[in-house]
């Protein structure tokens, strides 16, 4: 089943058979799945977005149907997850969430009146990684906006420095990356790859380290202090890193507080920056001193 | 003699009525009873463990109470199907499998419906318990119209054949 398919099973019937009825073309190049209360469902590509044709406006009961459907009728088991915006389906679909925030002691517990839902259609994409890898892998930082394809980028090299013979562990803490769904994953992340899927990453390193004695650790969209200080133990343990990161290029990311620790300590000696041009990804790779 | 069998054709026709009657009395106390005992255990399991509703309804298929296994396969097909279609609808078009259960049983399960795997563990819980509640109540009162009617139904019935058959022939 591929990733547009999956992103289907989370649709209710009258979105579903408005989606089933696109083009291949379009569900093909498809990245993500907009619902806004009150607005058009949209098809988001690479280059842009476009309107879901005959699928009339979007209903809060349409929202509340996604989420049930994607949860399997069990809001319960995906309470957590939810809390912190997403919840993720079997495929390694990433469903993003939005509405009122319920907050207690300033932090978020629970989300109510839904508004708006990104739902992420995951892919592996083998040629993303062409001209990327090197004979002796250095510790390497992928950087993009937020839906550049990080992401894939990582479940990419992943599966070749694994298929090259490193044992490569993976913290996968929202599930997307190798999207495991009994024990197994559903994506390629290679022969030589130990995931770990759920866990917080900063913990989840620790307990990779710890556990499966990686030569490279992956961690998807680094964003918090114990995720950096994790960074930082890894690679003094002489672990190498394959990190990805939200940001417009080095310059942007080592500005950004938490991020220059990293530069300070000279954690990656490469980075691969992820851009758009007329709708296709292009990737710069600089090296880091 | 043909009058003779004709009249225990229609004894035999009233008494049957009256088996029927009473078998469906008994039918919807064990339908009641196997409902709440299947309801209690989806409780402690969303309590102790927040199981998911898919595995709950597979278990229960397997090894719930008789009477509630029909419905809980229903369920577990719709949500191994996952076609879209909502959960309060899945759930409503499984209570079908258990007729036994009666108009107002079957109302107030569905009700739940539009409850269970849309809320915190908490709020579902509480709504099994109100769920529970009524269905003793129900199962109270069709208990008490089984010790009442249970015996009288079958026993009427012959009469009534007899009546008729005295009468008509």
């Amino acid at each position: 089943m591929d990733g547009f398919e999956n992103a289907l099973r989370v649709l209710p019937r009258s979105l579903r058979e408005a989606a089933a009825h696109l083009p291949k073309g379009v569900r093909t190049n498809a990245e993500e799945l907009r619902l806004r209360l009150g607005r058009a469902p949209a098809v988001r590509f690479a280059e842009g977005e476009a309107d879901l044709p005959g699928a009339g406006s979007v209903t809060a009961e349409m929202l509340r149907a996604v989420l049930e459907l994607a949860t399997g009728a069990s809001w319960h088991t995906a309470e957590d997850s939810l809390r912190r915006g997403f919840v993720t389906v079997q495929g390694g679909c990433r469903i993003g969430v939005c509405g009122q925030a319920v907050a207690e002691s300033g932090r978020v517990v629970s989300i109510r009146e839904l508004s708006s839902l990104c739902i992420r259609i995951p892919r592996e994409v083998r040629e993303s990684a062409d001209g990327l890898m090197e004979k002796e892998f250095q510790s390497t930082v992928l950087i993009s906006p937020p839906s550049g394809g990080k992401t894939t980028l990582l479940r990419e090299m992943c599966r070749r420095l694994s298929d090259g013979g490193l044992p490569v562990s993976l913290c996968d803490e929202r599930g997307e990356v190798a999207a495991v769904w009994n024990g197994r994953a559903q994506f390629d992340v290679g022969a030589r790859t130990d995931v770990l899927t759920g866990a917080p990453k900063g913990e989840g390193a620790m307990m990779l380290l710890r556990s499966m004695a990686p030569r490279v650790l992956a961690l998807d969209e680094i964003t918090a202090p114990e995720d950096v200080e994790a960074c930082l133990c890894a690679a003094n343990c002489g672990v190498r890193l394959l990190v990805t990161a939200h940001g417009c290029g080095t310059e942007d990311l080592f500005s950004r507080g938490i991020y220059r620790k990293l530069t300070e300590h000279k954690l990656f000696r490469r980075a691969v920056v992820i851009g758009v041009v007329g709708g296709r990804r292009s990737y710069r790779v600089e090296k880091l001193s | 003699m043909t009058r003779l069998i004709g009249a225990m054709f229609l004894v035999s026709g009233c008494a049957g009525v009256g088996w029927l009657r009473k078998r469906a009395m008994v039918e919807k106390v064990r339908a009641l009873e196997d409902m709440i005992a299947a309801l209690d255990r989806l409780r402690s399991e969303l309590n102790t463990r927040c199981t998911p509703l898919a595995e709950l309804a597979a278990v229960l298929s397997r090894e719930g109470p008789r009477d509630a296994r029909g419905v809980f396969a229903s369920v577990a097909e719709g949500l191994r199907d996952a076609d879209g279609e909502s959960f309060s609808a899945l759930w409503e078009r499984s209570l079908q499998h258990c007729p036994a259960l009666g108009g107002e049983g079957t109302a107030a399960l569905a009700r739940l419906g539009a409850i269970l795997g849309r809320y915190s563990v908490g709020e579902q819980t509480a709504a099994i318990d109100r769920c529970i509640a009524y269905l003793e109540q129900e199962l109270g009162e069709a208990r008490e119209k089984l010790r009442r009617d249970g015996t009288l139904a079958p026993a009427l019935g012959t009469a009534a054949g007899l009546v008729g058959s005295v009468l008509l022939f």
